[in-house]
């Protein structure tokens, strides 16, 4: 180092000083260096939080609306374990046959159809013979009581030209059944 | 400038005197001044030396300093007995070229700082008296290494003492000015973390809602995919029996998912069927068309698409 700079080093703290002073006292408000963009960063880091959970709870309020069908499919599907869905299917059909007078002539055996994780349709095909008012009686008993049952298709029809009142039904049933979350315990 | 010369002879008696007068250029004039009061600008030290050599050396031509230092180095190694390294030199620019150059050996002056020291002098130069046989001559007189830091004249004292009493007045001034800045922006920082800390779990608790939802909307799709949740035959029933005159009947129904044929047997035709069976909450019609039967009886062959309500 030239002997020139060699003597203008012990100055060199009082210059530090003395700038950094006419600094503080020159802006009083002034941040400390290197804080503003730390502070600066925070508030770009809360700014971009808030924008994201804005979206996020606008989002979640519309699924959440989107989801109330499935809340009322839920409420009135069954819910049990998968051995015990085949009995309750089958005796809530026989109910609800023998509250509306109509006569079962087959019913077919019941196929699980696993739809999606813990929620499986259980179908089976009906054939029966019935009246108007026995019809009516039964579609009301299947969209009304719990669980509630739905047609994957329906067939009706006189069951012979000469006979108009009574009515050929053939259809595909389902229900839906909702597994619970096993405990782990 | 003022300058001291402080005379060391053999016999290391002290003699200072005091010279003013500019040194500037190999003619410069000095004269002794006795009176003068005050910090000189410059202590020189001359000192009677033993086992000391002198040469006259001329250069070719003009070269740098540093150039002009390496080639006296040079030369005066040549003309040395003894090892360059155990010798101090000297040497002072007499003009044209010239230089007179004197060697001393270390032991010689190892004596003279003893002494030095002994007298407690401070000076800023060593210069063998053999190259100093005038002040103006001491004054231009080059030494080679440096001289060690303790035998250093301390100058301007006080105003050292008042630039370190200065310092510390600054530094015990800024300390709380910085720790009040430090303070605010610690606060500030604190704050904006704890608010960034709440939007976090926040934002932890909506995403994990938002994953269960979209689970669920999943489920949803999978289950409308099944053909599940399609209008409900009743109320579709419910809604042709109220819309469809009395002379009509349904006298074939056909429902396959989303789809609902019908067979409407009537009397008598009806241009305005379409739009009476029109759209409901639970159906909208897709086509119609017309045939007569073999009894005469017209039918209409109605197919609508059920609207999801489920």
């Amino acid at each position: 180092m030239s002997e020139r700079i060699k003597h203008w080093i012990p100055i060199l703290p009082a210059v530090v000083l003395f700038c950094l002073a006419a600094w503080l006292v020159s802006l009083p408000n002034a941040r400390l260096p290197f804080s503003g963009g730390i502070l600066e960063k925070e508030r770009s880091g809360i700014a971009a939080s808030r924008a994201e959970l804005e979206k996020l709870r606008k989002e979640n309020r519309q699924l959440k609306e989107e989801l109330f069908p499935l809340e009322r499919m839920r409420n009135s599907a069954l819910s049990l374990p998968p051995e015990k869905v085949r009995p309750a299917l089958m005796e809530r059909l026989e109910r609800a046959a023998m509250e509306s007078g109509m006569t079962i002539r087959s019913i077919s055996d019941v196929q699980e159809n696993p739809i999606a994780s813990r929620v499986a349709a259980y179908t089976l095909n009906i054939s029966a013979g019935c009246t108007i008012n026995e019809l009516e009686a039964l579609l009301k008993s299947f969209s009304g009581d719990r669980p509630r049952l739905y047609w994957k298709s329906l067939r009706v029809r006189p069951s012979s030209p000469g006979t108009p009142e009574l009515l050929q039904l053939d259809g595909q049933l389902s229900v839906l059944n909702f597994r619970e979350e096993e405990d782990a315990s | 400038m003022r300058f001291d010369v402080i005379e060391l002879d053999a016999d290391n008696l002290i003699k200072v005197r005091r010279y003013h007068g500019s040194p500037r250029g190999r003619n410069g004039t000095v004269q002794e001044d006795a009176a003068s009061a005050g910090e000189p600008d410059t202590i020189l030290l001359v000192a009677w030396t033993d086992r000391t050599m002198r040469y006259e050396i001329t250069l070719p031509g003009k070269a740098g300093r540093k150039e002009t230092r390496e080639i006296l180095y040079h030369e005066l190694s040549n003309f040395l007995p003894i090892e360059p390294e155990n010798v101090q030199w000297f040497y002072r620019n007499d003009g044209e070229h010239r230089f007179q150059v004197c060697a001393v050996h270390r032991a010689e002056i190892e004596r003279v700082l003893r002494t030095a020291a002994e007298h407690s002098l401070k000076f800023d130069r060593m210069i063998p008296a053999a190259l100093a046989e005038a002040p103006e001559q001491a004054l231009r007189t080059v030494a080679t290494e440096p001289l060690p830091a303790e035998f250093r004249p301390v100058r301007f004292r006080r105003w050292k003492t008042a630039y370190v009493l200065l310092l510390l007045l600054l530094v015990a001034v800024l300390i709380p000015l910085l720790w009040g800045k430090y303070r605010r922006f610690s606060g500030e920082y604190q704050l904006l973390s704890g608010r960034r800390e709440m939007l976090s779990a926040e934002l932890r608790k909506q995403r994990s809602d938002y994953a269960a939802l979209s689970a669920g909307r999943e489920q949803l799709d999978a289950i409308r995919n099944a053909g599940i949740g399609w209008a409900r035959v009743a109320p579709l029933l419910g809604t042709l029996s109220e819309r469809l005159p009395a002379s009509m009947w349904v006298t074939h129904l056909a429902v396959n998912g989303q789809v609902a044929d019908l067979t409407v047997s009537s009397a008598e035709d009806d241009a305005n069927l379409y739009k009476t069976i029109g759209d409901s909450d639970f159906h909208s019609i897709v086509s119609l068309k017309k045939n007569r039967g073999a009894d005469n009886r017209i039918l209409f062959s109605v197919k609508l698409k059920g609207k999801q309500i489920e």
